[in-house]
């Protein structure tokens, strides 16, 4: 029988990874890869995705060496309480910044698309709140509602693509193979912050059932948001060409407004595309949220991790609001996400998987 | 207060005794029966007690008191075994009855009478004898009135437990049917009966259905709706967790797919567990039609549940908030419509919403002309009427209408009295942020549905959890061809899982 005993499978890790890095990466993808590498944005892409595969293998590796456990508590084991407490505590500063990020420019754009007079904080505390809910009821709700959402956001959006076609000019792709190759490489850590998120199978793994398919589907969630990072990159590049692009803030949202839909009922679908991004932000905001949640109560010892979603809520919604305008949100927020990123989701789970590895190879000669 | 539990009252030799004190537990009772005779020459004393009206009052007259009173009045008594075994010849020779049972309290027996059985007292005998006599007016097998189906059997549940019981079993000449009796509540003393397939149907499944029905501590059960309620999930959700259906054939379908029906005395409606979302969606006909049609039926049906759901908040949304969606020629005559309208267009759908939820409350309690009647004076003045004196839009008209129609397209009257409840959230939520609102809204619901569990099952499973239960999609928005469900449905977990079979197996 399938009994709610908040474990999940690995493949609804993989949809919760899905929503999660899909989620506000997409918007403004387009637009850094082009600046970076212009026409070549899809190899970056690519890049990207390899370099995120590369450390999503390192931290499957890593968590599948400890069963039911997150990197809160086995990084004592690995790394001794004080210094992974650190690193714990960075994790929550790290999440609590994505949370607020992620919640700003949903504001943002529900303000610019929806709700021109409604203030900024109401949108933030509302969306917090139903968030909150879902949090609350563990990590299970969270899988089932990243396995309804997905579908219900991937399948209309792809719809709406396929519109697109007959105004996709595809010589915009070329020139390939243009920019120097150095310069990619150097650039690839762009396109590999829209790859946030996978990072999270470190907390997740201690709930999933069946951990010896977590790799298989860890990284195949990554292909496939490699995938549709390089349709929609490919898409507004046909779309708009490379100076355009360049110079729209969030160039799908833009592409979604271009849609014309022939003969049907509505005039602009604007107000289903938002719909649907609000459902989207959504699923990549509650992981994170969860996440948080999770570190400060294994941080604590305890069982629960419902009691402290409400308490984290006035940070995220302090933060959120912390700065002014949408083009310093970008700047400071998302610099310090990608900053502190290089440390969580890089640095850290390759010294645990090196310091872990050797701890093990010791192990056994310590005995005999 | 609490009937203090009379302790067994064990059965005297004397048989004055024992129908006294049956007398004094029945006293007042005046639809029992008793009757007092004496058999054979050496005038042993006999009594019968029955509830008048619940009894076949011939079977007992011809078969009980004949053949005793005037049969046994014929043989010659060997006066050694008649003193000695009295009570085993009446039992096993005199009383032609296809069902006998023995009872040594007097409780149990009394118990007996008031179930419908006839009780024989014999003198000098600390047993009592049960004859199966039960037999009251039963009503005819009518069509079931909430669930009409152009094609499928036209019998529906009565109620009456045996007559339902039979209803199933035809369905399913399989010995592993099983059909388990208990009774409910302390002084209805109802029957319950808790059918399931034994090897098709997890026993995890069958364990926690009886430990639920056990654990109901109440006096009276008169409807299934009762014992719904103490047994679902989640009593605070606005969605059933438990099916109810007065068809055999759908409860049969059940069986087969491995869920847990329970079957009660004194009504029509049987109960399923566990449901899903898309159970209840279904409808016993989309088996019987041809798969595209019944797969095009089972999408409307979801468009109507969305429309059920949400098509009076996005009117809301879309004239007070985001009037730039609709193509101009439309926004202009939504706004045309609008105009000279005092209110803003959520007191307006309210307005309509209750009228209409009135109608239909109204409609419903009223039989036949009348509440046709209603339906016309309401749905045609009162529309016609509010828009000419300006309270309402005809828009606002159109959208309520087809909002109820939607409603009523459900299969499930209790899911969708379900989305009616929660629709008014909706249209609060849209009243106050718009299509953000709605969005916000579907989350919370979607947040509690994904939550939902019915016996253990998640509520929107197939649509959720589905690394297990991905087959099951085969049968959920669309039904797929009958030859391609090869497997019973996954979300119950069921033991024997296939359904069709090759050559080779059978």
């Amino acid at each position: 029988m399938l009994k709610g005993n908040d474990k999940i499978s690995s493949n609804q890790v993989m949809f919760i990874l899905l929503t999660a890095i899909i989620g506000v990466g997409i918007l403004s993808l387009p637009r850094e890869a082009v600046e970076k590498a212009g026409t070549d944005g899809s190899i970056l892409i690519i890049l990207g995705g390899i370099v995120a595969c590369i450390f999503t293998v390192i931290s499957v590796k890593l968590v599948t060496l400890f069963t039911n456990k997150t990197i809160v508590e086995f990084g004592r084991e690995i790394v001794t309480t004080p210094i992974s407490n650190i690193v714990s505590i960075t994790f929550f500063i790290y999440y609590i910044i994505i949370s607020a990020f992620e919640v700003r420019i949903l504001a943002e754009v529900v303000k610019m698309f929806l709700l021109d007079d409604t203030p900024t904080e109401v949108i933030i505390i509302s969306i917090l709140l139903v968030s909150a809910y879902l949090v609350r009821g563990g990590i299970e709700g969270l899988a089932r509602m990243a396995e309804l959402i997905l579908p219900i956001v991937i399948i209309p959006v792809f719809l709406l693509l396929l519109s697109l076609i007959p105004d996709l000019d595809f010589t915009n792709l070329l020139p390939l193979f243009r920019t120097n190759p150095w310069d990619i490489i150097k650039s690839v850590y762009v396109p590999f912050f829209s790859f946030i998120g996978y990072e999270l199978v470190l907390f997740m793994a201690a709930y999933v059932k069946d951990t010896e398919n977590l790799m298989k589907f860890n990284v195949l969630s990554i292909l496939l948001v490699t995938f549709v990072y390089i349709v929609f990159f490919v898409v507004s590049l046909c779309r708009f060409g490379v100076n355009e692009v360049k110079h729209l803030l969030w160039p799908i949202l833009s592409i979604m407004k271009t849609i014309d839909l022939p003969g049907a009922f509505i005039e602009n679908i604007e107000g289903i595309v938002m719909g649907l991004w609000v459902l989207s932000v959504f699923a990549s905001l509650s992981p994170f949220y969860y996440s948080s949640a999770l570190i400060l109560c294994k941080l604590f010892g305890l069982k629960e991790h419902r009691y402290f979603v409400l308490p984290i809520m006035p940070f995220i919604y302090a933060l959120s609001l912390a700065f002014d305008n949408i083009a310093t949100v970008y700047d400071i927020m998302g610099k310090s996400i990608n900053y502190i990123g290089i440390f969580t989701v890089v640095t850290v789970p390759t010294v645990y998987l090196i310091v872990a590895l050797i701890k093990k190879r010791k192990e056994p000669s310590d005995n005999v | 207060m609490l009937r203090e539990r009379e302790n067994s009252i064990s059965i005297s030799k004397d048989i004055n005794t024992n129908l006294k004190k049956i007398k004094e537990v029945l006293k007042d009772c005046d639809d029992i029966v008793y009757r007092e005779f004496t058999v054979g020459e050496r005038r042993f004393k006999f009594a019968i007690v029955y509830v008048d009206g619940l009894t076949d009052k011939i079977l007992v007259s011809d078969y009980v008191l004949e053949s005793l009173m005037h049969q046994a009045r014929g043989l010659e008594p060997n006066p050694n075994s008649v003193k000695n075994n009295l009570y085993e010849l009446v039992k096993n020779g005199n009383i032609a009855i296809t069902e006998l049972k023995e009872v040594e309290t007097l409780n149990e027996a009394i118990d007996n009478v008031l179930a419908g059985e006839t009780i024989l007292l014999v003198n000098r005998y600390q047993k009592i004898i049960i004859i199966s006599s039960r037999g009251w007016p039963v009503r005819g097998l009518n069509e079931p009135q909430t669930e009409t189906v152009i094609r499928g059997a036209r019998d529906g549940f009565v109620e009456t437990l045996k007559v339902n019981t039979t209803l199933v079993r035809r369905r399913i000449r399989d010995s592993k049917l099983k059909i388990k009796n208990m009774q409910i509540g302390r002084r209805s003393k109802t029957d319950v009966a808790v059918l399931y397939i034994e090897d098709v149907a997890n026993k995890e499944l069958i364990e926690e259905v009886i430990k639920r029905l056990k654990t109901i501590r109440v006096d009276v059960v008169l409807e299934s709706g009762i014992i719904e309620q103490f047994i679902e999930d989640n009593w605070m959700s606005p969605f059933p967790q438990v099916e109810n259906t007065e068809r055999p054939d759908a409860v049969a379908a059940a069986l087969y797919e491995g869920r847990v029906a329970i079957l009660i005395d004194n009504t029509p409606f049987a109960l399923v567990v566990p449901v899903t979302i898309s159970t209840l969606l279904q409808s016993s006909e989309d088996y019987y039609e041809r798969w595209i049609i019944a797969s095009l039926i089972r999408v409307l049906r979801y468009i109507a549940s969305l429309i059920a759901l949400l098509l009076p908040s996005i009117y809301i949304a879309v004239t007070a908030y985001h009037p730039g969606m609709l193509p101009t020629q439309l926004a202009l005559y939504v706004a045309a419509t609008r105009e000279g309208v005092p209110f803003p267009a959520i007191i307006e759908a309210f307005i309509m919403e209750v009228t209409i939820e009135l109608l239909r409350e109204a409609g419903m309690r009223l039989s036949g002309p009348i509440g046709t009647t209603i339906g016309i004076v309401g749905g045609l003045v009162i529309g016609q009427a509010a828009v000419e004196a300006g309270i309402v839009s005809p828009m606002m008209v159109i959208i309520v209408a087809l909002t109820t129609i939607a409603s009523f397209a459900i299969p499930s009257y209790n899911i969708a009295t379900g989305f009616r409840f929660v629709r008014f959230g909706i249209m609060i939520f849209s009243a106050l942020l718009g299509l953000y609102g709605i969005m916000l809204a579907l989350l919370i619901i979607g947040i509690h549905l994904v939550r939902l569990e019915s016996f253990g099952v998640p509520y929107m499973s197939p649509y959720v959890s589905f690394s297990e239960t991905y087959s099951d999609l085969k049968d959920s928005v669309v039904r797929m061809p009958i030859q391609t469900m090869k497997k019973r449905p996954r979300f119950t977990n069921v033991y024997d899982k296939d359904r069709i079979f090759s050559d080779s197996e059978e």
